[in-house]
C-alpha cells in the first residue's frame, strides 16, 4: 500500500530537467488514434520522412532536427494539453499539426500567445490570417475555383450542395455558391447535415426532386461518408464534386465500387499521380516521393495529399531557418514572408507573404468505373488569392483572426 | 402516388433505423435495466463480423451476416460471465463498466483492423418511380425490422421462456425460490440482447462506412427510442419509433436535418415529462380500460 | 464523529501537500495540475446529486458548456472594462444557476426520476451541442461575440494572458485560486451534507415517498441540490474556458458528458474527498496514458474502469483511502 502511495505521489512530482540540447526541436501534434487517424497516420510518417532526409543531409545550421510528438487522439482537449506541454516543457522551436479545423482553432490561440511558430498542414475552409501561423494545405479558392467551373462546363449549370453543418461545410458551401453565381450557374438546392447523421434516404430524395446537373458533396467524417454507398444503392447517378474525399481518407480504395463512381475532386497531391500521368515533371516527382516514402514505410496503405503537405511544411520551415540563420520565431517568420518555396512531391509550393498560405499544383481527379482514378486536368501554380485580395496583409500588419467570405478583414 | 410512396419510403427508412438501433438495447436496457453504453460496440462487433467474414472467407452476404450475429452472441456471453453479471441491481454503476467496455472494444478494432475496413456493396438493386429512384435493400430493411420486432414480441410476451425471463427480472428472489436458475435466465437474456445488436450491425454493415466507431451512429437513437417506448419495450417500440420517425422526417422536410435532430431530442424530453411510462404505458392503459 | 475526524486529517495533509507544491515544481507542472483541478468541480456536483441523492444526471456538461459560453460572450462584450473576467464569472454562474433551476423544476416537479433523469439531461446537453455546432455563420453573434460553431470560441480574456485588468494571472496565482476554491467548496459541501437538509436529501435516496410522507418537501431539496450541482459544473466550465482560452460544442457532446460520470463512479461517489482526488487522478492518468501508451492508451483506460467497477463497487479511490487510513496508524488519531 505504501508503495502505491509513494508511486502516485512521485509520479505527480516527477520533474524532467530540460537540458538544452543542440538540436532543433519540432513539436508535432497529430491524431494517431481516434476518428481522424485514417487520414493522419500517413501525415505523421511524412514528417518523419522529411526529418530523416534532412538529418541524413547534415541537418540545418549544423544542428540535427528532433521530433517531439504526442498523440492527440482526435480530441481537442488533448490538443490544448499537449500544445502547452510543447511550449512550456519541451520548449520546441516550431509546432506542426492538427487535422480538423476545430483542433487547429483549439491550439492556435495558445500558439499565438506563446509566440510559437505554427504550421497547419491540411486542406481546410480557409481564412486564417495569423502572424505566427502558416498553412501548407489547400484552401477553397484553390480547390473550388478550379473544380466548380470545370464541372459546370462539362455537366451543366444547375448545382446542388450537401454539406456538413459546421464551419468547414458552411464556409465551403458559401464558396461554391459564390463561384456558381460568378460562372452564371444556379443553385438548385443546398442542405446542411449534422455530423452525427449517417442515414441519407431523405436527402437523396430531396436531391432527386431538384434535378441538379452537379452535386457538390462537402461531407465530413465516417458517419457522413455512408452517403456514398447509400446514393449508389439508390441509383442517384449525378456527377459529384468534392474537396474532401479521395485526397484525405482514400475512400475510393476503401469503399466497394460503385459508391464513389462519377466523383470529381481537386487535390494538390495523391499517390496515384505518377501512375496516371505517364511522364513529365509531376510523374517524376511523385514517383520519387512514393519510392522514398515506401522505403521507410513499406506498409503505408495510402500516401494522401496531407502527407505531401506535411512533407512540404518541414522543408519550407528548414529553408526558412537556413535563410534566417536562426530558429528565433520572428526571424523565421520574416524569412518565410520573403517568398520561401520548396520543390515538393507535386511541384513548387511558395508561401504567399500576405496570407501565409502556400501555392499549389491542383490535380482534378476523376473516380471512374470500378473506382479507377484518372486525372483529366492539371492546374499549375494556383495561388491562395482570396485573403490577400480582401485585406489580409501579414507582412505589413500583424493579425490573429479567421475570416470568411461573408466576414472579410476590414481594411 | 409517387408522392405517397415517397412518404412511405422516407418514413419507413427512418422507422427501420430507429427500430433496429433500439432492438438490442430494448432487451438489455429496457428489460434488464443495464445502462449499456457499449451498445454501439455490440453493433460494431456485428458489422465487423459480417464484413470481415464476408471478405476473408468469401461468404455470401446472408451467411456472413449470420456469422456476424453469432460472433456478437458469443461476445455478449463472454462479457456477461466476466463483468455484466456483477452489475445486476447496480444499474447506475453499469455506466462505468460499459463505458470502459466500449473504449476497449472500439480501440481494439482500431488496433486490429486499422482505422477503416473495406466495405461491402449494398445487395439488391434499385428501381425507378417517376423522377425518383429507390434502393430495394432499404425497403427490405423496413420489413425485416418489423418482422424481427414481431418475433421479439412473440418470444418475450408469448413463449414460456419469455414469461420466465420477465418474471425473473421483475423479481429475482421469488423466481429463485421457485426453482428458476436465475443466473442462466439473465445470461440468456443478455445474450439475446447482444445478438440483436449484432443483427443491427450485420444489416447495416453493407450500407455504411466500416470504421471502429460505426456503432456510435446508433447509440443516441437507440436510447431515445427505448425510453420513448417505455416500461414494456416490446409493446411500445413500434409506436415510439413511428412517432420519433414522423417528427424527424417532417421537421427535416420542412427545415433541415439539424433542426430534425434537435426536434427528436426535444420530443423525447417532453414524452418523458408527460408520458413517463412511454408509449407502452399509454397502450396498456387504453387496453385495460 | 471520530470517522469524520480521520477523514479530515488525511484531507488536511493532502491540502498541505497541494499547498506547498508550487515550492517544488515548475510552472508547466503546476499549470497541468491546475488543469486537472478544473474538472473536480463538475465531478463534485455530480457527487452531490448522485452520491447523496441518487440522481444520476448525464448532462452536467450542459451547464459546463453554458457557463463556458456565457463567460466568453459576456467577457468579450465587455473587454477592457475593469474587472471584467471576475464579474463575467459571477454573471455566467448566475445564468447557469437559473438554467439549473429551470431544468431541475422540470425534472423534479414534473415527476421524472431514476434513469429518466439521465436521459432527459443527456438529451438537453446533446440539443445544446447540436445547436452550437452549426452556429458558424455571421448571424450567430451576441453583441461583439461570434459563437463560431463547431470550431469554438476564442478571444475571451483568459487566465494568464496579458492586458486583462484585474484578471487572474497564470501559474501560481491561478493554481492557488483553484486550490482555495476547491477547499472552500469541499468544506461547504460537508456542511451541506451534515445539515438537516442534507440528511433529508440523503434519506430521499433510499425512499423518496416515505421521506415525503414525513412532511419534508423532497422536491424542493432535490431542486436545491441540483442547482448546486449545476453551478459547480458551471465553475468547471469557466475554469476550463479560462485555462485554454477556448470553448467548443464538443465539450457538451456524448463523450464529454460521460467523463464526469465515469470519474465520479470510479472514484467513489459517496465521498467528496475521494471524488476530488479521483478526478485529478483519472484526468492525469488519461493524459499520461496518451503520452506513453500510444494506441493502447484508451484500451488501458477502459480496462481500469471495467476492473475497478467489477472489483471495487464503491470506487477504487474510496477503497484505497479506507485501506490507507486502516494501515497507517497515525492517520487515525
Amino acid at each position: 500500500m505504501k508503495k502505491i502511495v509513494i508511486f502516485l505521489i512521485s509520479s505527480f512530482l516527477i520533474m524532467f530537467s530540460s537540458v538544452k540540447a543542440d538540436t532543433i526541436k519540432l513539436g508535432i501534434l497529430e491524431d494517431e488514434t481516434g476518428n481522424f487517424a485514417i487520414a493522419v497516420v500517413p501525415k505523421i510518417h511524412a514528417y518523419e520522412l522529411a526529418v530523416k532526409e534532412i538529418n541524413a543531409a547534415g541537418g540545418v545550421l549544423g544542428k540535427k532536427l528532433e521530433i517531439v510528438r504526442y498523440d492527440t487522439q482526435s480530441d481537442n482537449r488533448r490538443f490544448q494539453e499537449f500544445a502547452r506541454r510543447l511550449i512550456k516543457k519541451d520548449k520546441v522551436d516550431v509546432v506542426f499539426g492538427a487535422f480538423s479545423s476545430a483542433s487547429r482553432e483549439s491550439i492556435r490561440g495558445i500558439m499565438e500567445k506563446g509566440k510559437m511558430l505554427y504550421f497547419y498542414n491540411n486542406q481546410y475552409e480557409g481564412g486564417v490570417c495569423s502572424k505566427t501561423t502558416f498553412v501548407t494545405g489547400a484552401v477553397p479558392e484553390q480547390q473550388f475555383s478550379t473544380l466548380v467551373p470545370w464541372m459546370m462546363d462539362k455537366y451543366g449549370k444547375n448545382v446542388y450542395t450537401i454539406a456538413a453543418d459546421y464551419n468547414f461545410g458552411q464556409i465551403s458551401a458559401e464558396w461554391v455558391r459564390q463561384i456558381v453565381k460568378e460562372n452564371g450557374g444556379t443553385m438548385v438546392g443546398e442542405e446542411f447535415i449534422p455530423l452525427d447523421v449517417s442515414q441519407f434516404s431523405q436527402t437523396i430524395q430531396k436531391i432527386q426532386k431538384a434535378k441538379p446537373d452537379v452535386l457538390m458533396t462537402l461531407l465530413v467524417g465516417a458517419k457522413q461518408a455512408s452517403f456514398y454507398e447509400q446514393q449508389a444503392s439508390a441509383g442517384l447517378g449525378i456527377p459529384m464534386g468534392t474537396s474532401v474525399n479521395v485526397g484525405q481518407a482514400y475512400e475510393h480504395r476503401r469503399f466497394a465500387p460503385p459508391a464513389l463512381e462519377n466523383m470529381y475532386v481537386t487535390v494538390n497531391y495523391i499517390e496515384e499521380v505518377h501512375d496516371v500521368i505517364k511522364s513529365g515533371e509531376f510523374h517524376d516527382k511523385s514517383k520519387d516521393f512514393v519510392k522514398r516514402f515506401k522505403a521507410l514505410y513499406p506498409n503505408e496503405p495510402y500516401i494522401n495529399m496531407e502527407s505531401a503537405n506535411a512533407y512540404n511544411a518541414i522543408n519550407l520551415y528548414v529553408n526558412a531557418v537556413k535563410k534566417a540563420g536562426t530558429t528565433e520565431t520572428m526571424k523565421v517568420v520574416e524569412a518565410l514572408e520573403s517568398g520561401i518555396s520548396f520543390d515538393g512531391p507535386s511541384g513548387v509550393v511558395t508561401i504567399d507573404p500576405k496570407s501565409h498560405h502556400g501555392s499549389h499544383t491542383i490535380f482534378l481527379v476523376e473516380v471512374g468505373k470500378g473506382h479507377k482514378v484518372s486525372i483529366p486536368k492539371v492546374w499549375k501554380d494556383i495561388q491562395p488569392y482570396w485573403l490577400g485580395q480582401s485585406g489580409c496583409n501579414l507582412a505589413q500588419k500583424a493579425d490573429y483572426s479567421q475570416y470568411t467570405p461573408s466576414n472579410p478583414p476590414s481594411n | 402516388m409517387v408522392f405517397l410512396f415517397n412518404i412511405f419510403y422516407q418514413f419507413g427508412d427512418s422507422l427501420a433505423f430507429l427500430l433496429l438501433a433500439a432492438i438490442g438495447l430494448a432487451v438489455i436496457f429496457g428489460m434488464m435495466k443495464i445502462i449499456n453504453l457499449a451498445h454501439g460496440e455490440f453493433i460494431t462487433v456485428g458489422a465487423y463480423g459480417t464484413v470481415v467474414s464476408g471478405k476473408v472467407f468469401n461468404l455470401p452476404l446472408p451467411i456472413a451476416m449470420a456469422f456476424g450475429v453469432v460472433i456478437t452472441i458469443i461476445f455478449g456471453l463472454i462479457l456477461e460471465k466476466l463483468i455484466i453479471r456483477y452489475l445486476y441491481g447496480r444499474p447506475l454503476d453499469s455506466v462505468v463498466a460499459t463505458w470502459g467496455i466500449s473504449l476497449i472494444v472500439s480501440q481494439s478494432f482500431l488496433v486490429i483492423f486499422g482505422p477503416s475496413y473495406e466495405g461491402l456493396q449494398t445487395p439488391m438493386g434499385n428501381f425507378q418511380l417517376g423522377e425518383f429512384s429507390y434502393s430495394e435493400y432499404r425497403i427490405f430493411l423496413i420489413f425485416i425490422a418489423l418482422i424481427i420486432l414481431f418475433l421479439l414480441y412473440y418470444l418475450f410476451m408469448k413463449t414460456s421462456f419469455g414469461t420466465l425471463a420477465r418474471a425473473t427480472i421483475e423479481n429475482p428472489s421469488i423466481s429463485s425460490s421457485m426453482g428458476v436458475d436465475v443466473k442462466n435466465v439473465y445470461t440468456i437474456t443478455f445474450a439475446i440482447g447482444a445478438g440483436l445488436a449484432g443483427v443491427t450491425g450485420a444489416l447495416y454493415a453493407p450500407t455504411m462506412t466500416i470504421v471502429p466507431s460505426i456503432g456510435q451512429a446508433f447509440i443516441v437513437s437507440a436510447f431515445i427510442t427505448v425510453v420513448t417506448a417505455g416500461a414494456s419495450p416490446f409493446v411500445g417500440l413500434v409506436p415510439a419509433a413511428a412517432f420519433l420517425g414522423t417528427v424527424q422526417t417532417s421537421v427535416t422536410f420542412f427545415y433541415k436535418s439539424t433542426i430534425g435532430l434537435i426536434a427528436i431530442l426535444c420530443a423525447v424530453i417532453l414524452i418523458i415529462r408527460y408520458l413517463p411510462k412511454g408509449f407502452s404505458g399509454l397502450i396498456l392503459k387504453t387496453r385495460s380500460k | 464523529m471520530k470517522t469524520e475526524f480521520k477523514k479530515n486529517k488525511l484531507q488536511f495533509i493532502t491540502f498541505l501537500i497541494l499547498g506547498a507544491l508550487p515550492l517544488f515544481i515548475d510552472s508547466f507542472y503546476l499549470d497541468n495540475i491546475s488543469y486537472f483541478m478544473c474538472w473536480t468541480f463538475i465531478s463534485l456536483g455530480l457527487a452531490v446529486i448522485w452520491g447523496m441523492g441518487g440522481i444520476l444526471s448525464f448532462g452536467q456538461t450542459a451547464f459546463f458548456g453554458l457557463a463556458g459560453y456565457g463567460f466568453s460572450v459576456i467577457s468579450i462584450n465587455f473587454l477592457g472594462v475593469a474587472g471584467v473576467s471576475l464579474w463575467s464569472i459571477v454573471l455566467a454562474l448566475l445564468l447557469t444557476g437559473i438554467f439549473g433551476v429551470i431544468v431541475g423544476y422540470f425534472l423534479f416537479y414534473g415527476g421524472i426520476y431514476d434513469v429518466f433523469i439521465g436521459i432527459v439531461t443527456l438529451a438537453i446537453t446533446l440539443v445544446l451541442e447540436t445547436f452550437m455546432q452549426q452556429t458558424a455563420g455571421p448571424e450567430y453573434v451576441i453583441g461583439k461575440a461570434r459563437l463560431n460553431g463547431f470550431n469554438g470560441m476564442q478571444g475571451m480574456p483568459t487566465i494568464g494572458f496579458e492586458k486583462v485588468p484585474y484578471g487572474l494571472v497564470e501559474g501560481v496565482t491561478q493554481y492557488y485560486f483553484i486550490l482555495i476554491l476547491s477547499i472552500i467548496i469541499l468544506i461547504s459541501l460537508y456542511k451541506f451534507k451534515n445539515s438537516k437538509m442534507g440528511l433529508i436529501f440523503l434519506a430521499s435516496k433510499e425512499d423518496r415517498e416515505r421521506v415525503s410522507s414525513l412532511g419534508h418537501n423532497v422536491q424542493k431539496i432535490q431542486l436545491i441540490a441540483f442547482t448546486i450541482a449545476s453551478i459547480l459544473a458551471g465553475i468547471s466550465g469557466i475554469l476550463y474556458t479560462n485555462w485554454g482560452g477556448y470553448i467548443t460544442p464538443d465539450s457538451m457532446g456524448l463523450v464529454s458528458a460521460a467523463l464526469p460520470v465515469v470519474y465520479v463512479a470510479a472514484s467513489g461517489k459517496k465521498d467528496f474527498f475521494s471524488v476530488f482526488i479521483g478526478c485529478i487522478f483519472f484526468v492525469w492518468l488519461s493524459q499520461t496514458l496518451a503520452i506513453n501508451g500510444k494506441q493502447f492508451a484508451i484500451i488501458v483506460m477502459g480496462l481500469i474502469l471495467v476492473i475497478s467497477t467489477r472489483f471495487f463497487p464503491d470506487g477504487i479511490i474510496l477503497m484505497l483511502k479506507d485501506k490507507l487510513i486502516k494501515k497507517v496508524k497515525w492517520l487515525q488519531f
